[in-house]
């Protein structure tokens, strides 16, 4: 008698066992594995919120919908999905690639500009290290994310952020940022919602399915958000969503135009570049990607399997374990990949063969092929532009300044980590620091607020985002002011405009170089210029000129410091060649067509004397076998 | 594999004239009075020649095509050596600067030297008996002037296809795949060169220790 629960005991456990065998495989969501056909399947979807229930309209309290329960679920793998490129930053496991666009963090009264990102780039900062709780810096950075990453870690929540995570709710990926087809779709909505804290509503208040009001930042943080009203507020009005009732069929199913082939408008919200160009006002004159003026689309070169590790387009890319390096979604991969009979069935595109006609080899062995066609034409003087992540570009209410912070520069013609020059967007990094040795260590920006209102006075460029003004009285004041704060420890330091500023021994104000004050840039990509208008098309001295400005353009060195002035780099500083190897390669060019006539002078000159000498010496076996000695 | 064949050759060339140089008991105080006793012609000119000028100028265009042939290779294959890398930097700039130089240069030499490399009945009857002598290490006077004549005619022949393809390349003629034509064609042709100017070195420490 005493076997029988023993023997009962053992088969439940074989029972499980053989159920986590046959049943425990994760077998592929309804939506991941395509069945062959080329239409796109209708997504007549009921929407499930985040306690995973169905959305119903007659119910008393509406919460909004859940994108992991309503996109996940059955049909796709949310969690594959979420290490894709767009949401993966934040996984330390993940090869961060090549240096990308940061996150900018500008606080104007502060006089800070710095690069941030969750990614292992030299020379950007994590947000903690500037005392960025991921709250906060999805409260300012998520309008251009397609949520997930630092909005649904758990684990990079701060103790004193967690009843507020518990109001705002977690910002899951949003599919529809990407996919929707809609024209509702509304990506400046979301990021109104994610400045308010709306992280649980944003992505239902941009699908243009409904619409929501309030503010969870309003919110105490012991707000309920099954409850509905803050007891302590009444005043504040609490997070509401308002479904469009006509959106839903008679089975609370709705309709989303949802799209595997992304229109470029959605990749335009985070991904757009604006040139700060006062002679450039018509929309025409801005220019477009010469792929997209072909009619090409985002996707169809930065395209992803299931997984989302989109291919970021660069040579030497390893876009996953599995895949391996990127060696087909390049530019090479695309124009100048030699592909056999075989590879030509599989129905790639066919991108135009460049001829290159004339253009020594050593050009691709030293140059991207963005350097000569992509990004600005580079003129004598860097640009200063707006991108869409760094400035908000399409977000309601920013202010369209041109002077406004931060300022980006570009192009830069920089060398790469491989060795080749590349169009970059670069950086000067401005902020607060403590030193110790010779460690750099930013100051939280939370403490300086405070001391800052009290030296600093707001002047005219308030309004237009600029620089306040700064010279070296009121910088040593504040730096002497930061010397006698407690709460920093080593000696505060100003990094701005490539230079460390600190205070000596007797008070007066020094400059050094360090290399904490190097600019950050990062390689460009677009916008492709056709070959017409690529660098070259008029010649050599495009480049091998005494100015050309792939060598001697002037990088603007971005300060609000007066005593400095406005200075300025040359692009050949940011390669392994000196200035006066590049003025004397230049300068050869110069003379390169006598020399060239001097070299041919020479091959048809002893051509002639060879040919000259042959036909003599074919003269005396001619004599021989005429029987002559 | 064009950086392992030039590592490969200079170990060779290093090894042949060393060994060249302990057989034949040549120490560097006697290499070093070869060398100055090429220079010392242009000292004592008149006694050579009724036509100083013309000597002079034979032999300083061949002086100078031999140094600037010596750059050449030495800024091109040191950097293949180093970092199997295109020729870039520094070592670019002094190829660049002196490729016009060696090509002017060369075109005196061989005007000027040509006609006495120009090969004879003679040098019919040295290469009979060079292929029919067993042993090779036995080299006469005729022979080395033989070799040298030949080396010289290699040299010429094969500078013009060194120097046409390089100029070529300057040219909107050809495209990507025939400049990596022209490329090799450059690199390969330039390799001859080197071999010739090795051969070379190594007939004159022949000829000079046959002569003292």
């Amino acid at each position: 008698m005493d076997d029988v629960p023993h023997r009962f005991a053992v088969r439940i456990a074989a029972f499980l066992l053989l159920s986590t065998f046959l049943f425990g495989q994760s077998p592929s969501n309804l939506g991941d594995v395509p069945d062959g056909s080329h239409a796109t399947p209708v997504h007549l979807l009921q929407l499930i919120d985040e306690d995973s229930s169905v959305i119903r309209l007659d119910e008393q309290l509406l919460l909004p919908f859940s994108p992991r329960y309503t996109c996940g679920g059955k049909c796709h793998d949310y969690d594959k999905i979420k290490h894709g490129w767009h949401f993966n930053a934040v996984d330390t496991a993940v090869e961060s690639g090549r240096p990308g666009p940061p996150w900018i963090y500008v606080d104007q009264q502060t006089f800070t500009q710095i690069p941030l990102s969750f990614r292992h780039w030299s020379g950007v900062f994590k947000p903690q290290q500037i005392g960025l709780t991921a709250l906060q810096f999805i409260q300012i950075f998520g309008r251009q994310m397609p949520g997930g990453g630092a909005g649904e870690q758990e684990n990079l929540r701060e103790l004193t952020d967690l009843f507020r995570w518990q109001v705002s709710g977690t910002l899951e990926i949003n599919c529809l940022s990407c996919h929707d087809a809609e024209f509702d779709h509304d990506q400046a909505e979301f990021a109104a919602q994610t400045a308010r804290q709306n992280f649980r509503w944003a992505a239902t208040a941009s699908s243009g399915l409904a619409f929501v009001r309030g503010s969870a930042k309003a919110m105490p943080d012991n707000y309920d958000l099954y409850w509905g009203v803050a007891p302590d507020q009444p005043q504040d009005l609490p997070p509401q969503v308002f479904y469009d009732a006509s959106r839903f069929n008679y089975k609370q199913e709705v309709f989303f135009d949802v799209t595997r082939d992304i229109p470029n408008r959605n990749c335009y919200f985070c991904h757009s570049t604006k040139v700060i160009d006062t002679t450039r006002t018509a929309r025409w004159q801005m220019g477009e990607d010469v792929h997209l003026a072909a009619g090409m689309k985002c996707v169809d070169c930065h395209h992803n399997g299931l997984d989302h590790r989109i291919n970021r387009g660069y040579d030497g890319e390893i876009i996953s374990d599995a895949t391996g390096k990127n060696t087909d979604f390049t530019c090479e991969g695309c124009h100048l990949k030699e592909t056999d009979k075989a590879d030509k069935d599989i129905g790639t595109i066919p991108a135009p063969r460049p001829v290159h006609r004339g253009l020594p080899l050593i050009h691709f062995e030293r140059l991207t092929c963005t350097a000569c066609h992509a990004g600005e034409w580079p003129l004598e003087e860097t640009r200063r532009i707006k991108t869409a992540i760094s400035h908000g570009l399409g977000v309601k209410g920013i202010n369209k300044s041109e002077q406004i912070l931060p300022h980006v520069i570009s192009p830069v013609l920089a060398e790469q980590s491989d060795g080749k020059i590349a169009p970059h967007n670069l950086i000067w990094p401005s902020y607060w620091a403590s030193q110790q040795g010779d460690s750099i260590k930013p100051i939280s920006l939370a403490s300086l607020s405070a001391l800052f209102k009290n030296i600093i006075v707001n002047d005219d460029s308030t309004a237009r985002g600029n620089w306040l003004k700064l010279n070296d009285s009121v910088l040593t004041v504040i730096l002497d002011t930061l010397k006698a704060a407690e709460w920093i420890s080593g000696d505060p330091v100003f990094i701005n405009g490539g230079k460390l500023y600190r205070l000596n021994s007797r008070g007066n104000l020094v400059t050094t170089n360090h290399r904490a004050a190097r600019p950050y840039l990062w390689p460009l990509a677009h916008d492709v210029r056709p070959a017409t208008r690529s660098l070259g098309r008029r010649g050599c001295s495009d480049c091998h000129g005494l100015n050309s400005p792939i060598n001697f353009g002037k990088v603007e060195i971005d300060t609000p410091l007066r005593m400095v002035g406005a200075g300025f780099k040359r692009m050949i500083d940011y390669r392994s060649r000196t200035k006066i190897q590049a003025l004397l390669f230049s300068f050869s060019f110069l003379f390169r067509p006598v020399l060239k006539y001097l070299i041919i002078l020479a091959v048809v000159f002893i051509t002639a004397l060879v040919f000259l000498y042959g036909l003599k010496g074919l003269a005396v076996i001619v004599k021989f076998v005429a029987g002559e000695e | 594999m064009f950086r392992i064949i030039i590592a490969m050759l200079i170990i060779f060339s290093a090894v042949l004239i060393n060994k060249t140089l302990q057989r034949r008991k040549i120490s560097r105080n006697t290499l070093w009075t070869m060398i100055k006793n090429e220079f010392l012609v242009f000292k004592n000119i008149r006694e050579f020649s009724p036509h100083p000028r013309i000597v002079l100028l034979r032999k300083m265009s061949y002086l100078l095509t031999l140094v600037f042939f010596l750059l050449l290779a030495f800024s091109a294959y040191l950097q293949i050596l180093i970092t199997g890398g295109p020729l870039t930097g520094w070592f670019l700039i002094i190829h660049v600067t002196v490729a016009p130089l060696f090509a002017v240069s060369l075109m005196l030499t061989v005007l000027l030297w040509i006609h006495r490399h120009r090969f004879e009945w003679q040098d019919w009857f040295t290469l009979r008996q060079i292929i029919q002598q067993k042993k090779f290490s036995v080299l006469q006077v005729n022979h080395l002037q033989f070799w040298n004549k030949l080396n010289f005619w290699i040299f010429i022949i094969t500078a013009i296809p060194a120097m046409a393809s390089i100029i070529l390349q300057l040219y909107p003629v050809f495209d990507s795949d025939g400049m990596e034509y022209l490329r090799q064609v450059h690199r390969y042709s330039t390799l001859i060169l080197f071999v010739v100017v090795i051969m070379h070195g190594y007939l004159l420490l022949w000829m000079n220790h046959n002569k003292n």
